[in-house]
């Protein structure tokens, strides 16, 4: 790689930069870091066929960092200003001493990164909007085409460029642009006095060339089909189910099931219900699960986590033993093992914590055509709104937006909205079969944890579950 | 009276003068915005401190109109240079969007006229010292730790302090600012039992003033109990049976009833309260209330986002619904005055209460006999659009009203204007903590999911 500069993007020398990050380890700091972010965002907003707003965010600021042992400071400025940068240095410094004391930068160099995870060199966010507003218009009216039960139709496309820079202790230095775009179609639709609302989504780390890929149109189609067939919704049962999960989006399961507990810093604490079991059986056989930062153009493509570390794809779950744990630095230095690329922050306004990228599933031997006639009945989740796990005891739940009842291995009618809890290693014992189709979320997550959200991204073929709580009526 | 941020206000107060300035040269009305804070974060875990977060963050939201057209933007470069530029790029996008009659700066007589003092700002909080933090964060802590020998770990316990300013200004002469403060206590036990079950929970207290939060004590004895009562829990019994909500879970009833009865979703008609003005929803014991202008109150303010005056308004009224809270823009659509309920991006509620019954929890539970008492929720199945509701739950199972056992991996589903209609009994413990918040609510059937 050729010789790295920070000053295009944040007006500040390399040498400015250390300046900062000697100051940070002043006082006795075993690790400290400046971290950088120039970030704009533009959404359109379509709503019922008009152009309500063509927005525009700018947020730009550097985060400092100090870290003494498991106690971190944390501090930042939204001026790329030495002066300014070296006062919160020095005040985020001290908290490893009041002393002063000589600090030895580690030599500059580029840090190992990926490269190529990104489609768009540019993010579009700053091309012509005319062109974007056409895109909206054609899914909105593929939505309203669908059916005279569809009454409203809101989109909205949200355009992303973030340019992240950093600097620490060890002298290590990258910087990355990442773009996101995301689309989101939501459809009202009403017949013979009932109500239904969908939403849809779609997008990723790349630029308008995302719709080269998917039609404005199918997205219109799909949230419109969505809340049409949902109108005839049946209330779910309740109680123990069989529960298939369709591939692609119930990658939520995994995220929620297991995700989260295998985040690092719930384990340094020990507070997870994995801490302690690595090589211990926590799911079924059929079960490897892998988060992966390197999975192209996902929302959860990184080239490397904001801590410098580069993303990896990393086996949590192997045929069922649990293999290891997602780390950021704190958490990998309690472990002593090397940093997996899970050090990720929402904004320069947060400290790195050990977050998920694109958390998927292997695919296994069955086709989804068997697994489905293998249940006599059941039922079958296809699209889901979210979830959430309690990290200490593992119940995790995830919402299902679109569910079938599935009577004598064939899906007959939709069913209302359901939730389905569940507990992690429990759950993920009972997966008795895995399709030979895994597939991934187009880009529609963004996770929350400890008031910061990321974007995510999910992935898994069809899977069945053997006996799983579902929160229906029936 | 004292005053936080005296001088970054007169700064502000030229600033916008000139932004303003620019925009009617260009012939645009223009709203904005711009805030402040001075924030301290103190985490420690198992005695020792983990996190220290000290951050001042800034950030402006511009708003444009050029007749009935407008776009928004923000940026955190509070300076002429950086708000200028944003208000060009403005300038262009609001020839992309369409005409739109409900699109236009507050109505002159809706806008607040002189903001009074609300005892929104404790000077206790400007600059509060770190260690005393850090011991009221200790001291927290090692109240849960100390309250159970089953209370082996900790997530942590945290100590946040906040104080803020923000200011609105217009082109048609609105300029109204407010500041205020609160702090917080917050502890995170984790309890096991002999068999390595695990159990955490959390509890806090949250305020504007320093002598207004529970004693850290209190609520680290309050966090280390929810865990430890917690611990070897079993499922329920799958069925149909009478559900008692806590106040910490009847909270998300009254949010989501909000969130529904609220213009923008009235007018998108994406809630089930497309027409329920001046019609039941709820039983007859509901009575809820907005009020922004309770003194010290956790989300009182004078004005909302576009700068209209705030008041008292009664949303539910013995279970009939009122009026739909409206931002300027949902007003005009539904033809109507904005109610002052622009907050946080949406159409959103001050301090939002659903006044007090009269009989105790242990009452309810009596009343309830049989069935399930929900004290936290897990996941968020909520459909705005039909009310259906669904969610997991942790609580406990009760029989001939006397606590039997914890519960987990339970879900309870329902209908939102059916589980409001079915209210049987309204608890006497309203207590101030979340800023939306209910006494115990007994709902007289919901569908139990779990063996």
């Amino acid at each position: 790689m050729s010789e790295l500069s920070l000053e295009p993007w944040f007006g500040l020398t390399k040498e400015d930069a250390a300046r900062v990050v000697t100051e940070i380890c002043a006082h006795g700091a075993d690790f400290g870091e400046l971290f950088f972010e120039d970030a704009v965002s533009s959404s359109i907003i379509l709503e019922d066929g008009v152009v309500r707003n063509v927005s525009w965010t700018e947020d730009a600021g550097a985060g400092l960092r100090a870290v003494k042992g498991d106690t971190q400071a944390y501090g930042f400025a939204q001026q790329f200003d030495l002066k300014l940068l070296v006062d919160v240095g020095n005040r985020v410094g001290k908290v490893a001493g009041d002393a002063r004391k000589s600090v030895n930068l580690g030599a500059l160099h580029s840090v190992p990164v990926r490269s190529g995870l990104y489609s768009g060199k540019d993010a579009s966010v700053r091309a012509p909007a005319a062109g974007k507003l056409e895109i909206l218009k054609r899914a909105d009216a593929a939505a309203r085409a669908f059916s005279p039960a569809v009454k409203r139709v809101d989109i909205t496309l949200t355009e992303e460029s973030r340019i992240l820079g950093l600097l620490n202790s060890d002298g290590g230095l990258f910087v990355d642009s990442q773009p996101m775009l995301s689309v989101r179609v939501s459809v009202v639709a009403e017949k013979d006095g009932k109500k239904q609302q969908s939403m849809v989504g779609g997008g990723g780390r790349l630029g308008l060339e995302y719709f080269t890929d998917v039609d404005p149109e199918s997205l219109g189609k799909e949230a419109a089909r969505m809340a049409v067939e949902m109108l005839d919704a049946d209330p779910a049962p309740a109680g123990q189910q069989t529960v298939v999960l369709a591939p692609g989006d119930s990658g939520v399961l995994l995220h929620e099931a297991v995700g989260h507990g295998l985040e690092g810093d719930f384990n340094r604490k020990g507070t997870s219900r994995y801490s302690g079991k690595v090589g211990e059986k926590v799911a079924s056989e059929l079960c490897t699960v892998v988060d992966d930062g390197t999975y192209a153009r996902g929302r959860g493509a990184i080239h490397v986590d904001d801590e410098g570390n580069a993303s990896g794809s990393n086996v949590l779950i192997e045929k069922g033993i649990l293999k290891g744990y997602m780390h950021d630095r704190l958490s990998a230095a309690h472990f002593k093992v090397k940093p997996t690329g899970n050090g990720r922050r929402q904004s320069y306004r947060h400290p790195p914590l050990p977050r998920m990228t694109t958390t998927y599933m292997n695919a296994g031997a069955h086709t989804p055509e068997e697994i489905i006639a293998s249940v006599k009945n059941g039922i079958y989740c296809r699209t889901f709104s979210g979830g959430q796990v309690n990290i200490s005891n593992g119940d995790f739940v995830f919402q299902a937006t679109e569910s079938f009842q599935i009577e004598d291995g064939k899906l007959t009618r939709p069913l209302k909205d359901v939730v389905i809890i569940g507990n992690g290693p429990d759950a993920l014992s009972k997966v008795s079969m895995v399709g030979n189709d895994l597939a991934f979320s187009d880009g529609r997550w963004t996770c929350g944890k400890g008031g910061q959200m990321v974007p995510v991204g999910v992935g898994i073929p069809t899977v069945r579950i053997d006996g799983i709580t579902v929160g229906g009526t029936k | 009276m004292s005053q936080p941020f005296q001088e970054t206000i007169k700064g502000w107060n030229d600033l916008a003068e000139k932004v303003l300035e620019m925009a009617r040269k260009r012939g645009l009305e223009a709203m904005l915005r711009l805030e402040t804070s001075r924030r301290l974060k103190v985490r420690v875990r198992l005695g020792k401190l983990d996190e220290l977060s000290q951050t001042a963050p800034q950030n402006s939201v511009l708003k444009v109109f050029k007749g009935n057209r407008s776009v928004s933007g923000s940026t955190s470069k509070l300076t002429v240079e950086g708000l200028v530029a944003l208000l060009d790029r403005l300038n262009q996008h609001v020839e992309l969007v369409d005409e739109d009659k409900a699109v236009g700066l507050p109505e002159p007589e809706w806008l607040v006229k002189k903001v009074p003092d609300l005892k929104l700002f404790d000077p206790a909080f400007l600059d509060f010292p770190v260690e005393k933090a850090k011991r009221m964060a200790l001291e927290a802590e090692k109240a849960a730790l100390d309250f159970d020998k089953r209370v082996t770990n900790s997530s942590g316990a945290g100590v946040g302090t906040s104080v803020y300013a923000a200011c609105l200004y217009n082109t048609s002469g609105l300029k109204a600012c407010e500041w205020g403060s609160s702090g917080s206590i917050s502890v995170s036990p984790v309890a096991e039992n002999e068999k390595g079950e695990k159990s955490s929970d959390s509890w806090f207290t949250w305020q504007r003033f320093e002598d207004s939060l529970e004693a850290p004590m209190t609520v680290g004895e309050m966090a280390a109990k929810r865990a430890v009562d917690g611990l070897g829990a079993g499922t329920a019994p799958t069925g149909k049976v009478p559900v008692l909500f806590a106040p910490e879970t009847a909270t998300a009833l009254l949010g989501h009833l909000w969130e529904c009865a609220a213009g923008d979703r009235v007018y998108k008609g994406s809630t089930y309260l497309t027409k329920a003005e001046k019609k039941a929803v709820a039983s007859k014991l509901v009575t809820v209330v907005d009020d922004p202008l309770i003194p010290k109150g956790l989300n009182s303010t004078a004005f909302d986002g576009e700068g209209v005056a705030t008041r008292r308004r009664i949303l539910v009224k013995d279970g009939v619904l009122q009026f739909h809270p409206c931002d300027c823009y949902s007003a005009r659509k539904l033809n109507r005055e904005s109610t002052g309920h622009r907050s946080g991006g949406g159409v959103g509620s001050y301090n939002l209460y659903l006044e007090n019954g009269e009989e105790s929890p242990e009452q309810l539970l009596k009343k309830m006999g049989t069935g399930l008492f929900v004290t936290a929720f897990i996941g968020f199945g909520f459909n705005h659009a039909t009310g259906d509701f669904s969610r997991g739950v942790r609580g406990f199972w009760v029989e001939e009203g006397k606590v039997v056992r914890p519960i987990q991996e339970v879900t309870v589903s329902g209908n939102l204007d059916e589980m409001l209609k079915n209210v049987v009994a309204v608890g006497n413990d309203l207590c101030f903590r979340y800023g939306t918040d209910s006494p115990s609510l007994l709902v007289s059937e919901m569908t139990v999911s779990g063996s």
